[in-house]
C-alpha cells in the first residue's frame, strides 16, 4: 500500500493527544451543583463505575481508530494493483502422421494428445479463453478463443483427423508470430509427439505426448545358421505407428555400413531381416532409420548394439532318475562353458555305451557296482568302486571340519558355513592317496568334497545330495561357481569351438551422429548441434550396460522362467514376462505368452538396448509458456478508510447510547 | 418564543407586558370601598361566588329571590369578599437560583414582577423580600399603590447577585418578627433547601399568611448537563463531592429531583398552599396562565 500524501502520516503521532486527553480528564473537573445534597442521594454503584471505565478506554481506542483512518484517508492511500488481463491459450493440436502412432493399447498420438488436453481444458478455461486449432499440413481453426468450455470439449470430440502429411513448419511459424503480435497475451500450446514438437516455434509450449518415439523397434536379434549354414544376425522389426519405410543398417565400430537393407513396414507389422555376421569378437550395431524427407515417422529410431563373440563349449550328459533342478539351473548358467543344446538327460541303467560322446557325466544319485569307464565325471551323491575312496553308508547332523586349499575347484569359495543335514561316510583310502586323489572339504563324517584321478578317471565327487532338505549347498550363490570350476577343470582340454553368439551390453563409440537420423529436423541447439560429426556415445549416452551374464533361474518341469535380459519379451508382452519351452533343434526357445507362441532368441540381448520404450525428454529449447500482460494499477482506498472511520463511528456511538449503557 | 428570564425588568418590552396585566387586573375589580383585592374568603364582595341554605341570622338582602320565584327555595348569595391586602413577596436569591440555562434568579425575578404589579396594580402593599437577608434588608421594602412600580421595578432589579444557602425558617421569622401576619405571602424559590421548606411555609401559616409557592425550576435541575469524573461543588456551600457521574446516576438523579418536587406539591396540597411550578423556559403568557389559573393566588 501506498499513499498519494506520505508527508500526512506524521499526523498519526497526533492520535497520542487522545490517551493524553483522557489521562487529563481522569482528573475530576470541577462543576458546581445547585443543590448537592441532592446529589449525595444518589447511590452509587462499583459495577457501574468499572463499566464506565472500560467504556472509556474503548472509547479511546475508537478515537485513535476514527483518527487515524481519517489521517490516512487524508494521505490518499493506494493499493498497487495489477489488472491481469485474461490470456488467449491457442491449443494446437498436431494431426500430422507422427501422431497415427500408436502405443500399446492401439491409441493413436493423437487421441492420447485429444485426451490430454481433454483432461487440461478445465485448467486452461479457467485461466483464459480457449481456442482451438488443427495444425498439419495447414492450419484450420476448430474453434474460436472463448470461455464455453461445454463448446470447446464439443469440438474437441468432434475432430475426425486424417493423421496424414507432415506438419507445415514455416507456416506454423509465420501464423505464430502473426497470432503473437497481436498484443493480446496468448499463450500457444502445440500438442504433438516429438518428432515436431523439438522444434516448436518459438513462443509455443510443446506439449509433449508420450508414448512410443520409436519409428520401429527392434525386437529380436539372435545369431545363427543362415541358408548356407553362414553365421547371420537376424533381427526382428516393428512398425510401432503408421506406416514406415526406412533401412536396416548393420554398422561396425568405425560406423562402416556392414550391411544396408530397405525396410517397408505398415503399422504393427513385423518382419524378420538377416545379414551377414561379423567376423568373432567385433562390435556392430543393428540399427534402423527412415527415410530422409519422410514425414510419415518420428524422429528416433531403434538401435541395439552387440559384440560377435567367440564361444567354447562342453557337452554334458546328466545321469539322474531324477536331476536336481538346481544343479541344470547352474549348468544353464555355465553357457559360456556348456553347450546346452548338446546337452543330454541319461538314465542311470543304459549311461555307460554313449558316455564316451560327452565331455563331462554328471551322476547324481547313481551308486555303480563297476568301475566307472575313463572320462571325467562329477559325482553328486553318487559312488562307484575304484576311485580310491570308500564309502561306509550315511550319517545326520553333519559338520564342517576343514576346507584344505582352493584346488581347481573351490577358487574363492567357502563353504565352512555350508550346512548338511545328511552325508555320506567317505574316506580317502590309501591307494586313493597315492594316486592323487584328496578330500578338498572335510567334514565329521570325512571327505566331503573330493577330487581326483584314477585309471583314467578325472572326477569330482560330493558326498551329499543337492537336494535342499539335505543341503544347502545349492541354494549357495556359489553353486553356479562351482560348477563352473568343476567343468573348467574337467573340460579343461576338451573344449572346442562353439558358432559366435551375439553378446550385447557393451556400448562403444561410434562416429556416426545417431541423434540426427535422416528425417530429424534440426534444431538449434539441440542435442548433437554442436559436434554433431565427432565422436559421441552411444544411444543410452554413456550409461554402462552391463554385460549380459544371464542368469536363469532353475527351471521347473521342463520350463524354465524368462531371462529377464531378453528385451523384446516386455516389449512384445508388457506385463508377461511369459514362459520359457526347451529350445528348438536351431536354438531358439519358444516363448509363450498368453495364447501366442514365439520363438526367440535367447542371444545375449538387453532390454536397456533397446530405445523402443524410452521417453525422450523435451529438448531444451522447449520455450517457457509466455506470460499473461499485466498491468500495474494503483486502487484508491480512501474510501474504504473513510468507511471504516464512520463504522468506528457508529461503532462507538452505538457502545454509548445503546449497547452500554452506564 | 423565548422565556422571560432574558428580558430585562426595566425594559419597555416588559413594561408593555405589565401593562396588559393590569388590565385584566382591572376587569376582575368589582367593589370600590371594599378594596381593589380579591379574597378567597366569603364576605361582602363584588364577586359572586356561589349560593347557601338561608339560615338564620343571614342577611336578607343577599336573599337571591329570583330562585324563590322559581324554585320555592330562600337560597342566598354569597360573594368573594373584596379587601385591602397585604403582598409580602418572598424571592429567593440563594446561590441555588444562580443556576439553570436561563438563570432562575432572573426568572424569579420577573415572576415577582409580575405578581407585585397586580398586587400595586390593585391598591395592594406589596412588601419584597430576597433570601437570604442581606444586612439592613430586615423588614424589606414596602411598596404601595401603581404609581410605586418603577420603584418596586428598580428594586428587583437591584438584587442581581444569587449567593448563599437558604434556611426557610430562619429568614420568615426573621421576616415577621413578632408581627401577626396579614395578607399573602408569596414565596418565589426552587425550594431545593437542605434544610427542607416545610417548617418555613408553616410558620407562615401559623403567622396568619394565605401562602403561595411558587417554584422556578430550570431544566438543568432535573437534568444537569453532566459526565465523567467530576468534582460536584456545591453552589450554596464549600461542600464538594467527587463522582463519576454515569446516565444511570443522571436517571437516579431526576428521580431524586422529581421526588423533591413532588413532595412539594404534596406538602402544600395538604396545608391549602396555593403551589405552581413554573419552568425558566416558559414564555410570558405561560407564565402568566400558569399564575393565575394554577396558582389562584394572583387573582
Amino acid at each position: 500500500m501506498s499513499f498519494l500524501r506520505p508527508e500526512l502520516l506524521p499526523w498519526l503521532s497526533a492520535l497520542l493527544v487522545v490517551p493524553l486527553l483522557y489521562l487529563a480528564r481522569r482528573r475530576a473537573r470541577r462543576v458546581v451543583v445547585p443543590h448537592l445534597f441532592l446529589w449525595e442521594r444518589v447511590r452509587i454503584r462499583e459495577g457501574r463505575v468499572k463499566a464506565r471505565r472500560i467504556r472509556d478506554l474503548l472509547g479511546i481506542l475508537f478515537q485513535m481508530l476514527i483518527g487515524a483512518a481519517l489521517i490516512l484517508a487524508w494521505a490518499g492511500p493506494q493499493r498497487e494493483d495489477e489488472l491481469v488481463e485474461a490470456p488467449r491459450i491457442l491449443a494446437l493440436l498436431d494431426v500430422s502422421a507422427p501422431m497415427a502412432r500408436r502405443d500399446e493399447d492401439g491409441r493413436t498420438a493423437f487421441e492420447r494428445a485429444r485426451a490430454r488436453l481433454r483432461g487440461e481444458l478445465e485448467g486452461l478455461a479457467a485461466r483464459g479463453e480457449v481456442g482451438l486449432v488443427l495444425v498439419g499440413e495447414g492450419l484450420r481453426t476448430v474453434s474460436a478463443p472463448g470461455p464455453d468450455r461445454e463448446a470447446i470439449r464439443a469440438a474437441l470430440d468432434a475432430i475426425v483427423p486424417d493423421l496424414a502429411g507432415r506438419l507445415d513448419r514455416e507456416g506454423l511459424d509465420r501464423w505464430v508470430a502473426a497470432r503473437l503480435a497481436e498484443g493480446r497475451p496468448t499463450e500457444i500450446r502445440l500438442y504433438s509427439v516429438g518428432a515436431e514438437g523439438e522444434a516448436a516455434p518459438p513462443g509455443v509450449l510443446w506439449v509433449p505426448i508420450e508414448g512410443p518415439t520409436m519409428n520401429a523397434a527392434i525386437t529380436r536379434v539372435e545369431l545363427g545358421p543362415g541358408a548356407e549354414g553362414e553365421a547371420t544376425v537376424r533381427v526382428g522389426l516393428r512398425a510401432l505407428g503408421g506406416r514406415f519405410e526406412g533401412h536396416f543398417l548393420l554398422r561396425d565400430e568405425t560406423g562402416e555400413i556392414l550391411h544396408d537393407g530397405a525396410v517397408s513396414l505398415d503399422d504393427g507389422d513385423t518382419v524378420e531381416l538377416g545379414a551377414p555376421a561379423p567376423p568373432p569378437g567385433t562390435w556392430v550395431r543393428a540399427e534402423i532409420e527412415r527415410d530422409e524427407g519422410r514425414p510419415d515417422a518420428m524422429a528416433f529410431d531403434d538401435a541395439v548394439d552387440l559384440r560377435v563373440a567367440p564361444r567354447a563349449a562342453l557337452r554334458c550328459a546328466v545321469v539322474a532318475k531324477d536331476a536336481p533342478p538346481r544343479l541344470l539351473d547352474a549348468l544353464l548358467v555355465c553357457d559360456d562353458l556348456i553347450d546346452a543344446r548338446a546337452a543330454v538327460r541319461l538314465p542311470p541303467e543304459s549311461w555307460r555305451p554313449s558316455a564316451a560322446e560327452y565331455d563331462v557325466v554328471v551322476l547324481c544319485g547313481v551308486e555303480e557296482a563297476r568301475p566307472l569307464p575313463p572320462g571325467r565325471y562329477l559325482l553328486v551323491d553318487s559312488t562307484a568302486p575304484g576311485l580310491g575312496l570308500a564309502f561306509e553308508g550315511r550319517d545326520r547332523d553333519v559338520g564342517i571340519l576343514r576346507q584344505g586349499g582352493q584346488g581347481p575347484v573351490l577358487r574363492g569359495l567357502d563353504l565352512r558355513n555350508l550346512r548338511l543335514s545328511e552325508a555320506r561316510r567317505v574316506a580317502v583310502r590309501p591307494d586313493g592317496r597315492r594316486a592323487g586323489v584328496r578330500a578338498i572339504l572335510e567334514g565329521t563324517t570325512g571327505a566331503l568334497v573330493s577330487a581326483g584321478e584314477i585309471d583314467g578317471v578325472s572326477f569330482v565327487q560330493l558326498a551329499f545330495g543337492l537336494e535342499e532338505e539335505r543341503s544347502s549347498f545349492a541354494l549357495l550363490p556359489a553353486f553356479p561357481l562351482f560348477v563352473n570350476d568343476v567343468f573348467e577343470h574337467l573340460g579343461r582340454e576338451r573344449r572346442r569351438l562353439l558358432p559366435p553368439v551375439l553378446a550385447a551390453g557393451r556400448s562403444f563409440p561410434l562416429p556416426v551422429d545417431r541423434g540426427r537420423p535422416a528425417a530429424r529436423p534440426a534444431v538449434a541447439g539441440a542435442e548433437g548441434a554442436e559436434g554433431a560429426e565427432g565422436e559421441r556415445p552411444a544411444p543410452t549416452e554413456g550409461e554402462p550396460r552391463a554385460p549380459s551374464e544371464v542368469q536363469r533361474p532353475a527351471p521347473a518341469a521342463g520350463e524354465l522362467p524368462a531371462p529377464a535380459e531378453a528385451s523384446f519379451v516386455p516389449l512384445e508382452a508388457a506385463g508377461d514376462a511369459g514362459r520359457w519351452r526347451a529350445p528348438d533343434p536351431a536354438g531358439r526357445w519358444e516363448l509363450a505368452i498368453g495364447d501366442r507362441r514365439e520363438l526367440v532368441g535367447v542371444a545375449r540381448f538387453d532390454e536397456a538396448l533397446s530405445d523402443a520404450t524410452r521417453v525422450w525428454p523435451a529438448p531444451a529449447t522447449t520455450p517457457a509458456p509466455p506470460e499473461p500482460l499485466r498491468h500495474p494499477r494503483q486502487r484508491d482506498l480512501t474510501w474504504i478508510f473513510l468507511a471504516a472511520a464512520l463504522g468506528v463511528l457508529l461503532l462507538e456511538w452505538w457502545t454509548y447510547h445503546r449497547g452500554w449503557s452506564t | 418564543m423565548t422565556g422571560i428570564a432574558g428580558e430585562g425588568l426595566l425594559d419597555p418590552a416588559f413594561m408593555a407586558r405589565l401593562e396588559r396585566i393590569e388590565l385584566i387586573a382591572r376587569r376582575l375589580q368589582t367593589g370600590e370601598a371594599r378594596g381593589d383585592v380579591t379574597t378567597r374568603r366569603r364576605g361582602p364582595g363584588s364577586l359572586f361566588r356561589e349560593h347557601k341554605n338561608y339560615s338564620q341570622g343571614d342577611d336578607v338582602r343577599f336573599v337571591d329571590w329570583n330562585v324563590y320565584s322559581r324554585l320555592g327555595e330562600l337560597l342566598v348569595k354569597q360573594f368573594d369578599a373584596d379587601e385591602n391586602l397585604d403582598l409580602t413577596l418572598y424571592v429567593d436569591a440563594s446561590g441555588s437560583m444562580d443556576f439553570g440555562q436561563r438563570r432562575k434568579l432572573d426568572f424569579a425575578l420577573r415572576i415577582a414582577a409580575i405578581v407585585g404589579y397586580i398586587g400595586l396594580a390593585r391598591q395592594a402593599s406589596v412588601r419584597l423580600l430576597f433570601l437570604p437577608r442581606r444586612a439592613g434588608e430586615d423588614g424589606g421594602a414596602i411598596f404601595f399603590g401603581k404609581r410605586r412600580v418603577q420603584p418596586f421595578l428598580t428594586a428587583l432589579d437591584a438584587r442581581r447577585e444569587a449567593r448563599g444557602g437558604t434556611d426557610f425558617l430562619r429568614e420568615f421569622r426573621a421576616a415577621a418578627g413578632s408581627r401577626r401576619g396579614r395578607g399573602l405571602a408569596i414565596v418565589i424559590s426552587d425550594f431545593f433547601s437542605e434544610t427542607g421548606y416545610e417548617k418555613g411555609l408553616d410558620f407562615l401559616l401559623h403567622a396568619g399568611y394565605r401562602v403561595g409557592a411558587v417554584q422556578v425550576l430550570d431544566v438543568l435541575d432535573a437534568r444537569p448537563d453532566l459526565d465523567g469524573r467530576l468534582r460536584l461543588a456545591d453552589l450554596e456551600s464549600p461542600r464538594t463531592l467527587e463522582r463519576i457521574v454515569t446516565r444511570r446516576m443522571l436517571d437516579e438523579y431526576e428521580a431524586e429531583v422529581r421526588r423533591w418536587c413532588e413532595g412539594l406539591a404534596r406538602f402544600c396540597g395538604r396545608r391549602g398552599i396555593a403551589q405552581v411550578s413554573l419552568d425558566t423556559a416558559w414564555d410570558f403568557d405561560r407564565v402568566l396562565r400558569s399564575l393565575l389559573a394554577g396558582g389562584g393566588f394572583a387573582r
